[in-house]
């Protein structure tokens, strides 16, 4: 095994086993106006996220 | 071939004691004590003295043996070799070698790097070693001959300044030699445009360890090497190791999204609910926590804009979030062409803080149609919610990266095929 | 094959070329001339040991797509040195001549008497020959002896014998003639067309 080989294979499995981890723990995937709606809540708005949908 | 093979005579002029070497073919000896030349053919009688040469940077001396291209090889002769153009000056040292069953060819130290070169003689497409003709070219000449496609590198005029040794011609120092290069991987193709005949010559690029090993003498004592040399091998990448690893990666990838398929729970199954049975409360028996759950909702609208209100409240009753999801709708034909835009479908996708029944409810939150439009609102509202779900942009992009891997191999040979050809005086304007 | 023996050790000759016209005994190393089945022997004179050379007797080799056998030589001297003519067999048995000088390998074609170039007694370096619609420049000339032979060869060949060569080099190619002159006053040639192997793509065969 060259040190060419280790690192290559090192770094297809870091790809492999990363993408995997991300996608399976969904990062990011929490769409961005629930996550606002949930933050207004927690900070004791009690929502008000209404109406900011874009309206063609 | 020489009748004999090794003959020592004395310099008629400084008297020192030179080996004779290479083979029957040589025509002049020039004593590196005294830079007398000295006929090889009429009895070492002198011909002529060089004068105030300067010994060009090299650790070879005439007489050193080594291998190459797994013959034996002597240094028979050295000579230097000067270009000169706009006020620049580059030397380099070329030494003659001789083997009895291979005949001569030439060992050159250029910028601190060791070249072979030797005679060829192909069938090569004449006028592409005409300066006249390069010069009249847009783009970069190229051709293909003996299975490599071959790309103009430089044109060089090079004067010998030093002379010593055997040579199989008479040397002359000062007379200007033009000759054109071609480049393929790792080898140079130089055509010296002579008066009758085109001298073909093919030149390699040696490790300098290597040759320094072979000659007995030490790498260090070679010059540093200057950058890199055009006719240095490419990078040879493991591209099979390489594309089976990545290919096996991607394949692995690709059996990954349906383990992951496999492991999202369905909370609740789409289900349509009529607008009319609005707002409802639907229990979510959430399993995963911390895991993604969508909440995917499709309406039926017709040109306009429909939204639904959803409130959430956690196992505990507290209210998680309050939000609108708005689906849209509009088509239409224009000059002929039949457009839509819009989303019928809207996605809630948030993180679940603990297991147990969450309450979901939806209300009808109102609806704006075009005006002028066939318009209706939505009669009807689809709902699915999905817990353990992933996200495939990270699978695509680690099947990007896998590609990117795979392609690296190529993708660097690529650019070290231009940047070697940049070493030439081929400009593309 | 008819039995053929060496007068002088008995031993068995058995040429490889069918026509073979002269062989050197493998086991006492004397000349023999083959007459019609007969064996006469010609004397140990003349038999030369091999120089180093990128092909050897008896061993098969590549270059590309040619597979030749050299199975004799005979050595030139042409003052400051001398070169071997290797008579080589292909795998059909036919034969071609292989120049090998310095390195300097020459696979040469006969060419029929009828196509040969016609040329003046008094030709000089540099001068013009017309063959097949090319202008060939001579760019060697000189006058060579036959100072030794090995192995088997298509004719019987005399030790010390005489002949001028040129050569004329052309990109790949190499128009040369043997130029001797006849007992009538005239000059006899024989021309060929060769074809230049790089030593360095000879490929000897494995395990042969």
């Amino acid at each position: 095994m060259t040190p060419f080989r280790l690192v290559f294979l090192a770094g297809c499995t870091a790809t492999l086993l990363g993408s995997g981890w991300l996608a399976y723990s969904g990062v990011w995937g929490e769409d961005a106006q629930t996550r606002a709606a949930i933050g207004s809540v927690r900070a004791g708005s009690g929502g008000n996220s209404f109406g900011n949908s874009s309206v063609k | 071939m020489s009748r004999e093979t090794l003959r020592a005579i004395q310099c008629p002029a400084c008297g020192a004691g030179l080996d004779v070497l290479g083979g029957g073919r040589v025509a002049v000896m020039v004593c590196p004590y005294c830079t007398t030349e000295l006929d090889a053919v009429q009895n070492f009688a002198a011909l002529r003295k060089f004068d105030g040469l300067t010994r060009p940077n090299t650790p070879f001396r005439l007489g050193m043996e080594g291998e190459i291209a797994g013959i034996r090889h002597q240094i028979i002769g050295i000579l230097g070799q000067v270009e000169r153009w706009k006020g620049r000056e580059w030397h380099w040292a070329e030494h003659l070698l001789y083997s009895e069953t291979h005949g001569y060819s030439w060992l050159s130290l250029e910028d601190g790097h060791c070249l072979w070169s030797r005679r060829i003689r192909w069938s090569l497409p004449e006028q592409l070693f005409r300066p006249s003709y390069v010069n009249q070219q847009e783009h970069r000449p190229h051709f293909r001959a003996e299975g490599r496609t071959w790309h103009y590198l430089e044109s060089t005029s090079q004067t010998a300044d030093y002379v010593e040794g055997s040579f199989t011609w008479v040397p002359k120092l000062g007379d200007l030699t033009t000759s054109l290069s071609y480049l393929a991987d790792g080898e140079i193709l130089t055509v010296e445009a002579g008066a009758s005949e085109t001298e073909q010559t093919l030149t390699r690029w040696l490790p300098r360890a290597e040759v320094a090993k072979t000659f007995g003498i030490a790498e260090s004592d070679l010059p540093r090497p200057q950058g890199r040399h055009p006719a240095e091998p490419l990078p040879q990448g493991d591209d099979r190791f390489a594309l089976t690893t990545a290919g096996s990666c991607a394949a692995a990838l690709l059996l990954l999204i349906g383990g992951l398929n496999a492991q999202t729970h369905v909370l609740l199954p789409r289900q349509p609910f009529p607008l009319s049975t609005l707002p409802r409360t639907i229990d979510l028996p959430v399993t995963q926590a911390n895991r993604l759950m969508g909440i995917h909702l499709d309406s039926n609208v017709e040109n306009g804009w429909h939204g639904f209100d959803l409130e959430l409240e956690d196992p505990e009753g507290n209210l998680v979030f309050e939000r609108e999801a708005g689906t849209s709708y509009y088509h239409g034909r224009e000059d002929g062409e039949y457009w839509t835009e819009g989303d019928r479908s809207a996605h809630v996708t948030l993180r679940p803080a603990q297991t147990g029944t969450y309450r979901l409810t939806v209300a009808n939150g109102g609806s704006e149609m075009e005006p002028g439009e066939a318009g209706q609102p939505a009669t009807e509202v689809t709902l699915r919610v999905v817990e353990g779900e992933y996200s495939l942009s990270w699978i695509l992009l680690g099947l990007v990266g896998l590609l990117g891997l795979g392609a690296a191999g190529p993708l660097r040979r690529w650019i070290a095929r231009k940047t070697r050809l940049r070493h030439g005086d081929w400009d593309e304007e | 094959m008819t039995d053929l023996s060496c007068p002088q050790c008995g031993t068995a000759q058995a040429p490889r070329f069918r026509a073979a016209k002269m062989v050197t005994c493998p086991s006492c190393g004397t000349t023999l001339f083959l007459e019609d089945a007969a064996v006469r022997l010609a004397g140990d004179q003349g038999v030369l040991h091999e120089l180093p050379a990128p092909v050897r007797l008896g061993e098969e080799f590549r270059h590309g797509p040619i597979r030749l056998t050299p199975l004799g030589f005979l050595r030139y001297d042409y003052g400051p040195g001398t070169w071997d003519e290797f008579w080589c067999i292909d795998p059909k048995g036919a034969g071609i001549w292989l120049s090998v000088d310095e390195g300097e390998m020459v696979l040469q074609a006969p060419i029929p008497q009828i196509n040969a170039p016609k040329t003046s007694p008094h030709l000089r370096l540099g001068h013009q020959i017309s063959f097949q619609g090319l202008d060939w420049t001579i760019t060697e000339i000189g006058t060579a002896k036959l100072i030794g032979w090995r192995g088997e060869l298509p004719f019987a060949a005399y030790l010390n014998a005489q002949h001028s060569y040129l050569n004329c080099s052309r990109g790949n190619r190499l128009l040369s003639a043997e130029l001797w002159p006849r007992e009538d006053g005239t000059q006899g040639s024989h021309w060929s067309l060769g074809q230049w192997l790089d030593p360095y793509d000879i490929r000897k065969r494995t395990g042969a």
